[in-house]
């Protein structure tokens, strides 16, 4: 079934063979169909809709029930936060969250969304913790104390979000939906945490490209590119200053400090604390090294970032069809691609922003699509499919389809028709089939099957160097 | 009018009139009642602080259906055509006289404050979906509904006597009034009430009063005394049933 599932209201709706029945938390025998209006009033004042794909009735109902438990510590946190509560409210809010945190996915939740935006003024901290040691709720106090201990790598997450200009989102009600999914799936709370623990910001990036409500994000790459580039950039400075560290003797070392020390007892209020004498001998080494300012070194980035979405960068030629028409794509589906260069064509499509699905009949090959994807930091971008044309069903809609005329040519001239008649019906409206490779004479077997084959779309042809030419087909929008 | 002076008629034939208009007088203190859940209830009365604000409002968002043909059934429903251009503005309550609201929706039931919102709800005889099927009218011919079944704030004793007379006799009393105008199913399809439609937004302060049924422990004692001291700063009144 799928589901939509809101923990604050503490229902969801499944939805199975075209029927919608709604089941509330508190009473979970009411299995009922709803009618259109009851829909259109849930989907009016609910506005925490989570949305599950395939996934069984009793997961529903179990995630309703963790989403629901969620909600209500968020509410107990709250109160307890609360300077304007009665201290007993709030006490007996600390108990009931100790008791609340140990139900199974409760504190991972309710971090997601603490740790999303710092404690404002009203919070207070100090009060909940005095709450929590009169009722003996550890459990309670540990996450305080842990609150209290993060809202530095807080304040830094949520301050470089709100630098990302809303024109990355495409537009504010665009990034508010991207914020939202982002702190559901815990993106917020992962790039603190890896901040405060100095763990690895690519990693936090690369499983936030697994979470099924993140991946799907409009220009979703960008927007956490752009987010965590100063996180990024001093990872980057503290790795090149310890690997600084290692090369040098101790005595160097001891000399640089000494140095740091020395500036210390100059500047005027500055305080030589071990702390303070650390972080001038990093500034030291960093003159030392030359290491850009963060303006360059993001730029440097970008230059270098760029470089994959060239042809050139893949083998292609720099005037490649493929340039022109990969801007007047449609749709979000993935391109299918068939054929020769199919490393090449499907790398490069993946690295200016598509999905692929790389078929090819020799695993080998197949195998080095995926490889080379992974190389390149692509490979949640391509799927490879080892299998031959005449086997090949489609998994879903196309957004095009790239094929080299000579992987159709090693079929019969049935098996081709019924492939591209398969690729067609495949493909969105005002999708693209491109058949590179396509023979020069106008009387061509190739020119007259293509012609026949889309004589229902808009096609043409480029002439490529030498005696080949590239067919292109575009689906009529209906 | 029509239906309710046929109704009226057939009450003076079986000596009813009495009864009705006891029904048609208590019928004054009638209000409209909004059934949600008790987070949705503190999110609303908390909605002007600071603190509950900052994290309420992250995990608040629009609607987005997925994409994808799965999704097609529900993008259909939440496209319909029943309140074409209206849909977020409107907010459907049911027309109680003691406070409880639909407890199939949700165990807290806020009464709405009747100068607040008289001059934009309309009351519809039963919940409109059922109307519709009832009468066989499509969704898009709801701006010429038949007439006599749906009355202004101020007219909605007339409709509640057309729409309950044959369901009054010589037996009924006062304390029936309650259960004839809103009967509470075993789910949500078995609900029978009068709906309201109310336009336009609702804050706690359109609230004068909120009804909580406990009806299990799902219901923690300190959200709930935190809510009653929320709303007895915006002076509104919680009562546990």
């Amino acid at each position: 079934v799928d589901a939509m599932i809101s923990g604050r209201a503490g229902v969801a709706l499944i939805i199975e063979g075209g029927t919608i029945r709604f089941t509330r938390h508190d009473a979970k025998s009411i299995r009922l169909q709803l009618n259109p209006t009851e829909i259109a009033l849930l989907l009016g004042s609910v506005r925490d809709w989570e949305f599950q794909s395939n996934v069984k009735p009793w997961e529903v109902t179990s995630r309703l029930a963790e989403m629901v438990d969620i909600e209500a510590g968020l509410d107990l946190s709250l109160v307890l936060l609360d300077p304007g509560m009665p201290s007993i409210i709030r006490e007996r809010a600390a108990g009931e969250l100790d008791m609340s945190l140990a139900s199974p996915g409760v504190e991972c939740g309710l971090q997601a969304v603490l740790f999303a935006k710092p404690l404002p003024a009203s919070a207070d901290l100090e009060g909940a913790l005095r709450s929590a040691d009169t009722q003996k709720a550890t459990v309670t106090r540990t996450m305080l104390g842990e609150l209290m201990r993060l809202q530095p790598e807080i304040r830094s997450v949520r301050g470089e979000w709100e630098k990302v200009p809303d024109s990355t989102f495409g537009g504010e009600q665009e990034r508010r939906h991207c914020e939202l999914q982002l702190v559901r799936s815990g993106v917020f709370r992962d790039l603190v945490l890896a901040l405060h623990s100095r763990a690895s910001v690519d990693d936090v990036l690369f499983a936030s490209f697994q979470e099924p409500s993140v991946a799907p994000l409009s220009n979703c790459r960008a927007i956490l590119s752009s987010w965590t580039a100063r996180f990024q950039f001093e990872a980057y400075v503290l790795r090149e200053i310890e690997s600084y560290k290692e090369s040098v003797s101790r005595a160097h070392l001891m000399r640089i400090a000494d140095l740091a020390s020395r500036t210390l007892s100059r500047s005027p209020g500055a305080t030589s604390t071990a702390e303070s004498l650390a972080s001038e001998v990093d500034r030291i080494i960093a003159r030392r090294l030359k290491l850009p300012a963060f303006n360059t070194w993001r730029r440097r980035r970008s230059r270098n970032a760029d470089e994959p979405k060239r042809p050139e960068y893949w083998g292609l030629r720099a005037d490649t069809p493929l340039q022109a028409v990969l801007a007047s794509l449609v749709a979000d589906s993935p391109i299918l691609v068939v054929g020769a260069r199919v490393i090449g064509t499907a790398l490069f499509l993946a690295a200016n922003g598509r999905d692929v699905q790389a078929l090819e009949s020799d695993s080998t090959v197949a195998e080095r699509v995926l490889q080379a994807a992974s190389d390149a930091g692509l490979a949640e971008r391509v799927t490879g499919y080892p299998r031959a044309l005449q086997e090949w069903t489609p998994s879903g809609s196309l957004s095009g389809v790239v094929v080299t005329y000579a992987a159709f040519e090693a079929l019969s001239s049935n098996e081709r028709a019924r492939v591209i008649g398969l690729m067609k019906a495949a493909t969105d409206d005002g999708g693209l089939h491109i058949i590179e490779g396509v023979g020069q004479a106008s009387d061509s077997v190739g020119e007259r099957d293509l012609r026949d084959g889309y004589a229902d779309w808009q096609t043409s042809f480029v002439q490529e160097p030498g005696s080949v030419r590239t067919f292109i087909a575009r689906k009529t929008q209906k | 009018m029509e239906r309710y002076q046929s109704a009226v008629q057939s009450l003076t034939e079986r000596g009813c009139l009495p009864i009705s208009q006891q029904l048609e007088r208590a019928l004054a203190s009638s209000r409209p009642v909004i059934s949600r859940s008790i987070g949705e209830v503190l999110r609303l009365a908390t909605s002007e602080q600071e603190l509950y604000a900052t994290y309420y409002q992250l995990a608040m968002g629009q609607v987005r259906i997925p994409k994808g043909d799965r999704w097609d059934v529900l993008r259909r429903v939440a496209d319909s055509a029943l309140f074409p251009g209206y849909a977020s503005e409107i907010h459907f309550a049911a027309l109680s006289l003691d406070g409880q609201g639909l407890a199939n929706w949700g165990e807290c039931s806020m009464t709405l404050r009747e100068h607040m919102v008289a001059h934009r709800v309309t009351v519809l005889e039963e919940n409109s979906v059922t109307f519709l099927k009832r009468h066989y009218i499509r969704a898009a011919e709801l701006d010429s509904l038949p007439r006599g079944y749906r009355a202004s704030w101020n007219d909605r004793h007339h409709l509640v006597i057309a729409k309950l007379s044959s369901s009054i006799n010589s037996s009924t009393t006062c304390d029936d009034f309650v259960g004839l105008l809103m009967s509470q199913g075993d789910n949500t399809s078995e609900d029978e009430f009068l709906e309201i439609h109310c336009f336009g937004p609702i804050s706690i302060r359109t609230v004068e009063r909120v009804v909580v049924l406990r009806r299990n422990e799902t219901i923690s004692d300190a959200t709930l005394d935190a809510l009653r001291e929320h709303l007895r700063r915006v002076s509104v009144s919680l009562e546990v049933r």
